[in-house]
Protein backbone atom coordinates (compact mmCIF):
# COMPACT_ATOMS: atom_id res chain seq x y z
CA UNK A 1 0.00 0.00 0.00
CA UNK A 2 2.82 2.40 0.93
CA UNK A 3 4.52 1.61 -2.35
CA UNK A 4 1.35 2.48 -4.30
CA UNK A 5 1.00 5.73 -2.37
CA UNK A 6 4.65 6.54 -3.10
CA UNK A 7 4.10 5.95 -6.80
CA UNK A 8 0.99 8.18 -6.74
CA UNK A 9 2.84 10.90 -4.83
CA UNK A 10 5.69 10.69 -7.34
CA UNK A 11 3.20 10.92 -10.21
CA UNK A 12 1.51 14.04 -8.84
CA UNK A 13 4.89 15.56 -8.06
CA UNK A 14 5.91 14.95 -11.67
CA UNK A 15 2.74 16.69 -12.88
CA UNK A 16 3.47 19.68 -10.64
CA UNK A 17 7.02 19.85 -12.04
CA UNK A 18 5.73 19.68 -15.62
CA UNK A 19 3.26 22.48 -14.91
CA UNK A 20 6.07 24.56 -13.44
CA UNK A 21 8.44 23.79 -16.32
CA UNK A 22 5.90 24.73 -18.99
CA UNK A 23 4.21 27.54 -17.04
CA UNK A 24 5.02 30.23 -19.60
CA UNK A 25 4.33 29.60 -23.29
CA UNK A 26 7.55 30.13 -25.22
CA UNK A 27 5.93 31.07 -28.50
CA UNK A 28 5.88 34.78 -29.35
CA UNK A 29 2.25 35.93 -28.93
CA UNK A 30 1.80 37.67 -32.28
CA UNK A 31 -1.73 38.77 -33.26
CA UNK A 32 -1.96 35.65 -35.49
CA UNK A 33 -1.08 33.31 -32.61
CA UNK A 34 -3.47 35.03 -30.18
CA UNK A 35 -6.31 35.02 -32.72
CA UNK A 36 -5.72 31.35 -33.58
CA UNK A 37 -5.77 30.32 -29.92
CA UNK A 38 -8.93 32.35 -29.31
CA UNK A 39 -10.69 30.71 -32.29
CA UNK A 40 -9.52 27.31 -31.04
CA UNK A 41 -11.00 27.98 -27.60
CA UNK A 42 -14.31 29.05 -29.17
CA UNK A 43 -14.32 25.95 -31.38
CA UNK A 44 -13.75 23.70 -28.38
CA UNK A 45 -16.48 25.44 -26.40
CA UNK A 46 -18.88 24.93 -29.31
CA UNK A 47 -17.87 21.25 -29.52
CA UNK A 48 -18.52 20.79 -25.81
CA UNK A 49 -21.91 22.52 -26.20
CA UNK A 50 -22.85 20.19 -29.07
CA UNK A 51 -21.83 17.15 -27.04
CA UNK A 52 -23.91 18.43 -24.12
CA UNK A 53 -26.92 18.76 -26.41
CA UNK A 54 -26.37 15.19 -27.60
CA UNK A 55 -26.01 13.98 -24.02
CA UNK A 56 -29.25 15.70 -22.99
CA UNK A 57 -31.05 14.28 -26.05
CA UNK A 58 -29.85 10.75 -25.25
CA UNK A 59 -30.80 11.19 -21.59
CA UNK A 60 -34.29 12.39 -22.54
CA UNK A 61 -34.65 9.46 -24.93
CA UNK A 62 -34.76 11.44 -28.21
CA UNK B 1 34.39 13.73 -69.77
CA UNK B 2 33.27 10.97 -72.17
CA UNK B 3 29.82 9.37 -72.20
CA UNK B 4 30.90 6.27 -70.22
CA UNK B 5 32.43 8.34 -67.43
CA UNK B 6 29.38 10.58 -67.33
CA UNK B 7 27.04 7.59 -67.14
CA UNK B 8 29.20 6.00 -64.41
CA UNK B 9 29.21 9.27 -62.46
CA UNK B 10 25.43 9.65 -62.73
CA UNK B 11 24.86 6.01 -61.81
CA UNK B 12 27.01 6.48 -58.71
CA UNK B 13 25.06 9.58 -57.75
CA UNK B 14 21.75 7.74 -58.12
CA UNK B 15 23.10 4.75 -56.15
CA UNK B 16 24.30 7.07 -53.37
CA UNK B 17 20.94 8.86 -53.30
CA UNK B 18 19.08 5.56 -53.07
CA UNK B 19 21.42 4.32 -50.30
CA UNK B 20 20.78 7.43 -48.21
CA UNK B 21 17.05 7.27 -48.95
CA UNK B 22 16.95 3.62 -47.84
CA UNK B 23 18.52 4.71 -44.53
CA UNK B 24 16.28 7.72 -43.96
CA UNK B 25 13.01 6.26 -45.31
CA UNK B 26 10.62 4.74 -42.82
CA UNK B 27 8.57 7.18 -40.74
CA UNK B 28 6.65 8.57 -43.73
CA UNK B 29 5.91 5.20 -45.31
CA UNK B 30 4.93 3.62 -41.99
CA UNK B 31 2.62 6.43 -40.87
CA UNK B 32 0.87 6.62 -44.24
CA UNK B 33 0.37 2.87 -44.62
CA UNK B 34 -0.70 2.57 -40.97
CA UNK B 35 -3.27 5.26 -41.74
CA UNK B 36 -5.03 2.58 -43.83
CA UNK B 37 -5.99 0.91 -40.56
CA UNK B 38 -8.96 -1.34 -39.83
CA UNK B 39 -11.34 1.66 -39.86
CA UNK B 40 -9.83 2.97 -43.08
CA UNK B 41 -10.13 -0.41 -44.84
CA UNK B 42 -13.81 -0.53 -43.83
CA UNK B 43 -14.38 2.98 -45.22
CA UNK B 44 -12.76 2.07 -48.57
CA UNK B 45 -14.66 -1.23 -48.79
CA UNK B 46 -17.95 0.58 -48.13
CA UNK B 47 -17.03 3.32 -50.64
CA UNK B 48 -16.50 0.73 -53.40
CA UNK B 49 -19.68 -1.15 -52.53
CA UNK B 50 -21.79 2.00 -52.60
CA UNK B 51 -20.27 4.05 -55.42
CA UNK B 52 -18.42 1.52 -57.60
CA UNK B 53 -15.42 3.15 -59.26
CA UNK B 54 -16.93 6.63 -59.38
CA UNK B 55 -14.95 7.94 -56.37
CA UNK B 56 -11.51 6.67 -57.41
CA UNK B 57 -10.52 10.18 -58.55
CA UNK B 58 -11.33 11.55 -55.11
CA UNK B 59 -8.99 9.08 -53.41
CA UNK B 60 -6.15 10.34 -55.62
CA UNK B 61 -6.74 13.87 -54.29
CA UNK B 62 -6.35 12.68 -50.71
CA UNK B 63 -2.70 11.70 -51.27
CA UNK B 64 -1.37 15.28 -51.60
CA UNK B 65 -3.52 16.41 -48.65
CA UNK B 66 -1.98 13.76 -46.40
CA UNK B 67 1.49 14.61 -47.74
CA UNK B 68 1.29 18.36 -47.09
CA UNK B 69 0.14 17.89 -43.48
CA UNK B 70 2.63 15.16 -42.63
CA UNK B 71 5.53 16.94 -44.33
CA UNK B 72 5.22 19.68 -41.72
CA UNK B 73 5.84 17.14 -38.95
CA UNK B 74 9.05 16.03 -40.69
CA UNK B 75 10.41 19.59 -40.71
CA UNK B 76 9.25 20.31 -37.18
CA UNK B 77 10.76 17.12 -35.77
CA UNK B 78 14.05 17.40 -37.67
CA UNK B 79 14.58 21.06 -36.72
CA UNK B 80 13.33 21.18 -33.11
CA UNK B 81 14.28 17.59 -32.13
CA UNK B 82 11.06 17.56 -30.12
CA UNK B 83 7.98 15.37 -30.49
CA UNK B 84 4.64 17.08 -31.10
CA UNK B 85 3.43 16.72 -27.49
CA UNK B 86 6.61 18.27 -26.09
CA UNK B 87 6.53 21.01 -28.76
CA UNK B 88 2.98 21.96 -27.72
CA UNK B 89 3.89 22.03 -24.01
CA UNK B 90 7.01 24.07 -24.71
CA UNK B 91 5.44 26.58 -27.06
CA UNK B 92 1.86 26.92 -25.82
CA UNK B 93 2.15 26.11 -22.12
CA UNK B 94 0.76 23.40 -19.89
CA UNK B 95 -2.98 24.07 -20.49
CA UNK B 96 -2.83 23.29 -24.21
CA UNK B 97 -0.24 20.61 -23.51
CA UNK B 98 -2.44 18.64 -21.09
CA UNK B 99 -5.48 19.16 -23.27
CA UNK B 100 -3.64 17.69 -26.28
CA UNK B 101 -2.03 14.78 -24.49
CA UNK B 102 -5.14 13.67 -22.58
CA UNK B 103 -7.30 13.85 -25.69
CA UNK B 104 -4.62 12.01 -27.67
CA UNK B 105 -4.36 9.25 -25.09
CA UNK B 106 -8.13 8.71 -24.89
CA UNK B 107 -8.68 8.86 -28.65
CA UNK B 108 -5.70 6.59 -29.31
CA UNK B 109 -6.90 4.02 -26.83
CA UNK B 110 -10.40 3.97 -28.32
CA UNK B 111 -8.98 3.76 -31.85
CA UNK B 112 -6.84 0.83 -30.77
CA UNK B 113 -9.96 -0.99 -29.64
CA UNK B 114 -11.34 -0.59 -33.16
CA UNK B 115 -8.04 -1.97 -34.51
CA UNK B 116 -8.34 -5.04 -32.30
CA UNK B 117 -11.95 -5.46 -33.40
CA UNK B 118 -10.72 -5.54 -37.02
CA UNK B 119 -7.89 -7.93 -36.18
CA UNK B 120 -10.07 -10.43 -34.31
CA UNK B 121 -12.81 -10.24 -36.97
CA UNK B 122 -10.23 -10.95 -39.69
CA UNK B 123 -8.79 -13.97 -37.87
CA UNK B 124 -12.27 -15.27 -37.02
CA UNK B 125 -12.71 -15.80 -40.77
CA UNK B 126 -9.93 -18.41 -40.50
CA UNK B 127 -11.56 -19.94 -37.42
CA UNK B 128 -9.07 -18.45 -34.92
CA UNK B 129 -10.81 -17.59 -31.61
CA UNK B 130 -10.53 -13.89 -30.61
CA UNK B 131 -8.65 -14.66 -27.39
CA UNK B 132 -5.93 -16.54 -29.31
CA UNK B 133 -5.71 -13.70 -31.85
CA UNK B 134 -5.36 -11.04 -29.17
CA UNK B 135 -2.62 -12.96 -27.33
CA UNK B 136 -0.82 -13.61 -30.63
CA UNK B 137 -0.97 -9.89 -31.43
CA UNK B 138 0.42 -8.92 -28.04
CA UNK B 139 3.35 -11.28 -28.66
CA UNK B 140 4.01 -9.89 -32.14
CA UNK B 141 3.71 -6.31 -30.89
CA UNK B 142 6.05 -7.08 -27.99
CA UNK B 143 8.57 -8.74 -30.28
CA UNK B 144 8.53 -5.69 -32.57
CA UNK B 145 9.63 -3.22 -29.90
CA UNK B 146 11.62 -5.25 -27.38
CA UNK B 147 14.71 -5.58 -29.59
CA UNK B 148 16.00 -2.28 -28.20
CA UNK B 149 16.81 -0.99 -31.69
CA UNK B 150 14.73 1.58 -33.55
CA UNK B 151 16.19 0.24 -36.78
CA UNK B 152 14.86 -3.31 -36.14
CA UNK B 153 11.40 -2.03 -35.23
CA UNK B 154 11.31 0.07 -38.38
CA UNK B 155 12.27 -2.82 -40.64
CA UNK B 156 9.60 -5.08 -39.10
CA UNK B 157 7.03 -2.29 -39.47
CA UNK B 158 8.06 -1.82 -43.12
CA UNK B 159 7.57 -5.56 -43.64
CA UNK B 160 3.98 -5.17 -42.37
CA UNK B 161 3.60 -2.19 -44.73
CA UNK B 162 4.60 -4.52 -47.58
CA UNK B 163 1.90 -7.02 -46.54
CA UNK B 164 -0.62 -4.16 -46.68
CA UNK B 165 -0.03 -4.14 -50.44
CA UNK B 166 -1.79 -7.53 -50.62
CA UNK B 167 -4.84 -5.62 -51.89
CA UNK B 168 -2.98 -5.01 -55.17
CA UNK B 169 -2.71 -8.69 -56.23
CA UNK B 170 -6.19 -9.22 -54.76
CA UNK B 171 -7.57 -6.72 -57.26
CA UNK B 172 -5.76 -8.41 -60.15
CA UNK B 173 -7.44 -11.71 -59.23
CA UNK B 174 -10.78 -10.29 -60.37
CA UNK B 175 -9.42 -8.97 -63.70
CA UNK B 176 -10.86 -5.46 -63.43
CA UNK B 177 -11.57 -3.57 -66.62
CA UNK B 178 -8.76 -1.08 -67.19
CA UNK B 179 -11.15 1.21 -69.06
CA UNK B 180 -13.59 1.33 -66.15
CA UNK B 181 -10.78 1.98 -63.65
CA UNK B 182 -9.33 4.77 -65.80
CA UNK B 183 -12.81 6.23 -66.22
CA UNK B 184 -13.15 6.21 -62.42
CA UNK B 185 -10.04 8.36 -62.18
CA UNK B 186 -11.84 11.19 -64.01
CA UNK B 187 -13.80 13.47 -61.64
CA UNK B 188 -17.50 12.62 -61.87
CA UNK B 189 -20.69 12.42 -59.82
CA UNK B 190 -21.68 8.98 -58.50
CA UNK B 191 -24.35 6.90 -60.29
CA UNK B 192 -27.05 7.83 -57.74
CA UNK B 193 -26.31 11.57 -57.91
CA UNK B 194 -25.16 13.90 -55.13
CA UNK B 195 -27.06 12.27 -52.28
CA UNK B 196 -26.51 12.74 -48.54
CA UNK B 197 -25.06 9.25 -48.41
CA UNK B 198 -22.51 10.30 -51.02
CA UNK B 199 -21.45 13.34 -49.00
CA UNK B 200 -21.19 11.16 -45.91
CA UNK B 201 -18.84 8.84 -47.80
CA UNK B 202 -16.74 11.77 -49.00
CA UNK B 203 -16.40 13.05 -45.45
CA UNK B 204 -15.62 9.58 -44.11
CA UNK B 205 -12.82 9.18 -46.65
CA UNK B 206 -11.36 12.57 -45.75
CA UNK B 207 -11.80 11.74 -42.07
CA UNK B 208 -9.63 8.64 -42.45
CA UNK B 209 -6.92 10.55 -44.32
CA UNK B 210 -5.54 12.54 -41.40
CA UNK B 211 -5.90 11.42 -37.80
CA UNK B 212 -4.40 13.25 -34.80
CA UNK B 213 -2.19 10.28 -33.85
CA UNK B 214 -0.43 10.51 -37.24
CA UNK B 215 0.90 14.00 -36.48
CA UNK B 216 2.24 12.96 -33.07
CA UNK B 217 3.56 9.64 -34.41
CA UNK B 218 5.55 10.90 -37.38
CA UNK B 219 7.13 13.78 -35.49
CA UNK B 220 8.20 11.47 -32.65
CA UNK B 221 9.53 8.91 -35.14
CA UNK B 222 11.58 11.56 -36.93
CA UNK B 223 13.09 12.58 -33.57
CA UNK B 224 13.67 8.99 -32.40
CA UNK B 225 15.34 8.14 -35.69
CA UNK B 226 17.67 11.09 -35.20
CA UNK B 227 16.83 12.83 -38.47
CA UNK B 228 18.53 16.18 -38.94
CA UNK B 229 17.85 19.24 -41.06
CA UNK B 230 19.89 17.84 -43.95
CA UNK B 231 17.66 14.76 -43.99
CA UNK B 232 14.49 16.80 -44.62
CA UNK B 233 14.52 16.30 -48.44
CA UNK B 234 14.72 12.53 -47.90
CA UNK B 235 12.02 12.73 -45.22
CA UNK B 236 9.84 14.53 -47.75
CA UNK B 237 10.44 11.84 -50.35
CA UNK B 238 9.69 9.18 -47.73
CA UNK B 239 6.36 10.90 -47.02
CA UNK B 240 5.57 11.22 -50.73
CA UNK B 241 6.20 7.48 -51.24
CA UNK B 242 4.01 6.75 -48.21
CA UNK B 243 1.17 8.93 -49.47
CA UNK B 244 1.32 7.21 -52.87
CA UNK B 245 1.17 3.79 -51.19
CA UNK B 246 -1.79 4.78 -49.04
CA UNK B 247 -3.72 5.96 -52.11
CA UNK B 248 -2.75 2.84 -54.10
CA UNK B 249 -4.02 0.53 -51.35
CA UNK B 250 -7.27 2.50 -51.03
CA UNK B 251 -7.86 2.44 -54.79
CA UNK B 252 -7.25 -1.32 -55.09
CA UNK B 253 -9.67 -2.05 -52.23
CA UNK B 254 -12.31 0.02 -54.00
CA UNK B 255 -11.56 -1.77 -57.27
CA UNK B 256 -12.36 -5.11 -55.55
CA UNK B 257 -15.50 -4.11 -53.67
CA UNK B 258 -16.64 -1.77 -56.45
CA UNK B 259 -16.75 -4.66 -58.90
CA UNK B 260 -17.90 -7.58 -56.76
CA UNK B 261 -19.92 -5.99 -53.95
CA UNK B 262 -21.41 -3.01 -55.80
CA UNK B 263 -24.92 -2.29 -54.57
CA UNK B 264 -24.55 -4.28 -51.35
CA UNK B 265 -24.38 -2.84 -47.87
CA UNK B 266 -20.86 -3.26 -46.45
CA UNK B 267 -20.68 -2.45 -42.74
CA UNK B 268 -17.17 -3.71 -42.03
CA UNK B 269 -14.09 -4.88 -43.89
CA UNK B 270 -14.43 -8.31 -42.25
CA UNK B 271 -17.97 -8.58 -43.57
CA UNK B 272 -16.67 -7.70 -47.06
CA UNK B 273 -14.03 -10.45 -46.79
CA UNK B 274 -16.71 -12.96 -45.76
CA UNK B 275 -18.92 -11.91 -48.69
CA UNK B 276 -15.99 -12.25 -51.09
CA UNK B 277 -14.95 -15.72 -49.85
CA UNK B 278 -17.60 -17.71 -51.82
CA UNK B 279 -16.84 -15.69 -54.98
CA UNK B 280 -13.09 -16.35 -54.85
CA UNK B 281 -11.54 -17.92 -51.78
CA UNK B 282 -8.10 -16.41 -52.48
CA UNK B 283 -9.65 -12.97 -52.75
CA UNK B 284 -11.53 -13.35 -49.45
CA UNK B 285 -8.35 -14.66 -47.83
CA UNK B 286 -6.27 -11.75 -49.16
CA UNK B 287 -8.85 -9.26 -47.89
CA UNK B 288 -8.84 -10.87 -44.42
CA UNK B 289 -5.01 -10.94 -44.27
CA UNK B 290 -4.93 -7.28 -45.32
CA UNK B 291 -7.40 -6.38 -42.58
CA UNK B 292 -5.39 -8.26 -39.94
CA UNK B 293 -2.21 -6.54 -41.07
CA UNK B 294 -3.85 -3.10 -41.18
CA UNK B 295 -5.22 -3.46 -37.65
CA UNK B 296 -1.90 -4.75 -36.31
CA UNK B 297 0.18 -2.00 -37.87
CA UNK B 298 -2.36 0.63 -36.79
CA UNK B 299 -2.40 -0.62 -33.19
CA UNK B 300 1.42 -0.65 -32.93
CA UNK B 301 1.81 2.86 -34.33
CA UNK B 302 -1.04 4.35 -32.32
CA UNK B 303 0.20 2.85 -29.07
CA UNK B 304 3.70 4.12 -29.78
CA UNK B 305 2.35 7.62 -30.53
CA UNK B 306 0.88 7.78 -27.01
CA UNK B 307 3.97 6.26 -25.35
CA UNK B 308 6.25 8.74 -27.06
CA UNK B 309 3.99 11.64 -26.10
CA UNK B 310 3.98 10.61 -22.42
CA UNK B 311 7.72 9.94 -22.43
CA UNK B 312 8.48 13.36 -23.94
CA UNK B 313 6.36 15.24 -21.42
CA UNK B 314 7.21 13.25 -18.27
CA UNK B 315 10.88 13.14 -19.18
CA UNK B 316 11.02 9.33 -19.23
CA UNK B 317 13.52 7.62 -21.47
CA UNK B 318 11.38 7.24 -24.58
CA UNK B 319 13.28 5.76 -27.47
CA UNK B 320 12.96 2.46 -29.29
CA UNK B 321 16.76 2.44 -29.11
CA UNK B 322 16.46 1.80 -25.38
CA UNK B 323 15.76 -1.64 -24.01
CA UNK B 324 13.07 -2.34 -21.44
CA UNK B 325 15.43 -1.76 -18.48
CA UNK B 326 16.54 1.61 -19.82
CA UNK B 327 13.02 2.85 -20.67
CA UNK B 328 10.67 0.90 -18.37
CA UNK B 329 7.85 3.47 -18.26
CA UNK B 330 7.85 3.96 -22.01
CA UNK B 331 7.38 0.24 -22.64
CA UNK B 332 5.05 -0.15 -19.65
CA UNK B 333 2.69 2.40 -21.16
CA UNK B 334 2.97 0.81 -24.61
CA UNK B 335 1.94 -2.60 -23.24
CA UNK B 336 -0.65 -1.15 -20.86
CA UNK B 337 -2.36 0.45 -23.87
CA UNK B 338 -2.23 -2.73 -25.94
CA UNK B 339 -3.38 -5.04 -23.16
CA UNK B 340 -6.24 -2.75 -22.15
CA UNK B 341 -7.47 -2.28 -25.74
CA UNK B 342 -7.16 -5.99 -26.55
CA UNK B 343 -8.96 -7.00 -23.36
CA UNK B 344 -11.92 -4.68 -24.05
CA UNK B 345 -12.33 -6.39 -27.43
CA UNK B 346 -12.77 -9.71 -25.64
CA UNK B 347 -15.58 -8.45 -23.39
CA UNK B 348 -18.86 -9.89 -24.66
CA UNK B 349 -21.33 -7.23 -25.81
CA UNK B 350 -18.82 -4.38 -25.38
CA UNK B 351 -20.38 -1.06 -26.52
CA UNK B 352 -18.55 -1.02 -29.83
CA UNK B 353 -20.87 1.52 -31.47
CA UNK B 354 -20.30 3.89 -28.58
CA UNK B 355 -16.55 3.36 -28.85
CA UNK B 356 -16.57 4.16 -32.57
CA UNK B 357 -18.60 7.28 -31.81
CA UNK B 358 -16.15 8.31 -29.14
CA UNK B 359 -13.21 7.90 -31.52
CA UNK B 360 -14.86 10.33 -33.89
CA UNK B 361 -15.68 12.82 -31.16
CA UNK B 362 -12.18 12.64 -29.71
CA UNK B 363 -10.62 13.16 -33.12
CA UNK B 364 -12.92 16.13 -33.79
CA UNK B 365 -11.79 17.80 -30.61
CA UNK B 366 -8.09 17.06 -31.07
CA UNK B 367 -7.52 17.32 -34.82
CA UNK B 368 -8.17 21.09 -35.19
CA UNK B 369 -5.95 21.82 -32.19
CA UNK B 370 -3.11 19.60 -33.46
CA UNK B 371 -3.33 21.12 -36.96
CA UNK B 372 -3.51 24.71 -35.73
CA UNK B 373 -0.51 24.17 -33.44
CA UNK B 374 1.35 22.63 -36.36
CA UNK B 375 0.75 25.69 -38.58
CA UNK B 376 1.66 28.13 -35.78
CA UNK B 377 4.85 26.26 -34.92
CA UNK B 378 5.86 26.05 -38.58
CA UNK B 379 5.49 29.84 -38.81
CA UNK B 380 7.66 30.53 -35.80
CA UNK B 381 10.90 32.24 -36.85
CA UNK B 382 12.83 31.51 -33.66
CA UNK B 383 11.92 27.83 -33.71
CA UNK B 384 12.14 27.00 -37.41
CA UNK B 385 14.62 29.54 -38.83
CA UNK B 386 14.99 29.00 -42.57
CA UNK B 387 12.79 25.91 -42.41
CA UNK B 388 9.65 27.87 -41.52
CA UNK B 389 6.66 27.77 -43.86
CA UNK B 390 7.06 29.75 -47.06
CA UNK B 391 4.15 31.80 -48.46
CA UNK B 392 3.31 28.90 -50.79
CA UNK B 393 3.45 26.41 -47.87
CA UNK B 394 1.12 28.64 -45.87
CA UNK B 395 -1.40 29.10 -48.67
CA UNK B 396 -1.54 25.34 -49.32
CA UNK B 397 -1.33 24.18 -45.72
CA UNK B 398 -3.74 26.70 -44.22
CA UNK B 399 -6.21 25.90 -47.02
CA UNK B 400 -5.89 22.17 -46.37
CA UNK B 401 -6.10 22.59 -42.60
CA UNK B 402 -9.19 24.81 -42.82
CA UNK B 403 -10.89 22.35 -45.20
CA UNK B 404 -9.92 19.38 -43.01
CA UNK B 405 -11.30 21.05 -39.89
CA UNK B 406 -14.59 21.96 -41.55
CA UNK B 407 -15.06 18.56 -43.21
CA UNK B 408 -13.98 16.42 -40.26
CA UNK B 409 -16.24 18.47 -37.97
CA UNK B 410 -19.09 17.98 -40.45
CA UNK B 411 -18.39 14.25 -40.56
CA UNK B 412 -18.38 14.01 -36.79
CA UNK B 413 -21.64 15.94 -36.55
CA UNK B 414 -23.25 13.46 -38.93
CA UNK B 415 -21.89 10.58 -36.85
CA UNK B 416 -23.13 12.12 -33.59
CA UNK B 417 -26.45 13.18 -35.11
CA UNK B 418 -27.17 10.47 -37.70
CA UNK B 419 -30.37 12.16 -38.89
CA UNK B 420 -28.59 15.40 -39.79
CA UNK B 421 -28.22 14.53 -43.47
CA UNK B 422 -31.59 12.81 -43.84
Amino acid sequence: MDKVLDILRGFFQAIREINEKYKTPQIKMTPMVSASLLILRLYLLATVAILLVKFIMVTLGH
Amino acid sequence: MNITSKAYYNLNRVAKFLRIFAMVAGPGIIVMVADNDAGGITTYAATGAQTGYSLLWFLVLLGPIAYFVQEMTVRLGAVTKRGHAEAIFYSFGSFWGWFSILDLVLTDWMTMITEFIGITAAMSIFGVPPVVTVILCWLIMGFMVLQGHYWTWEKIALFFCLINLIYVPAAFLIHPSATEVLHGLIPQAPPGGLTNQFFFLLMANIGTTIAPWMIFFQQSTVVDKGMREKDIPFGRLDTIVGSILTVVVAIFIIIVTGKLLFGTNVESAAQAAIQLMPMNKYLGTFMAIGLFDAGLLGAVCISLASSWAFGEVFGWAHSLNHNIREAPWFYAYYFFDLVLAGTVTLIPNAPLVLITLFVQVGATVLLPAALVFLILLLNNDELMGKYKNSLFDNIVNIGIVAALIIISTGYSLTVIFPNLLK
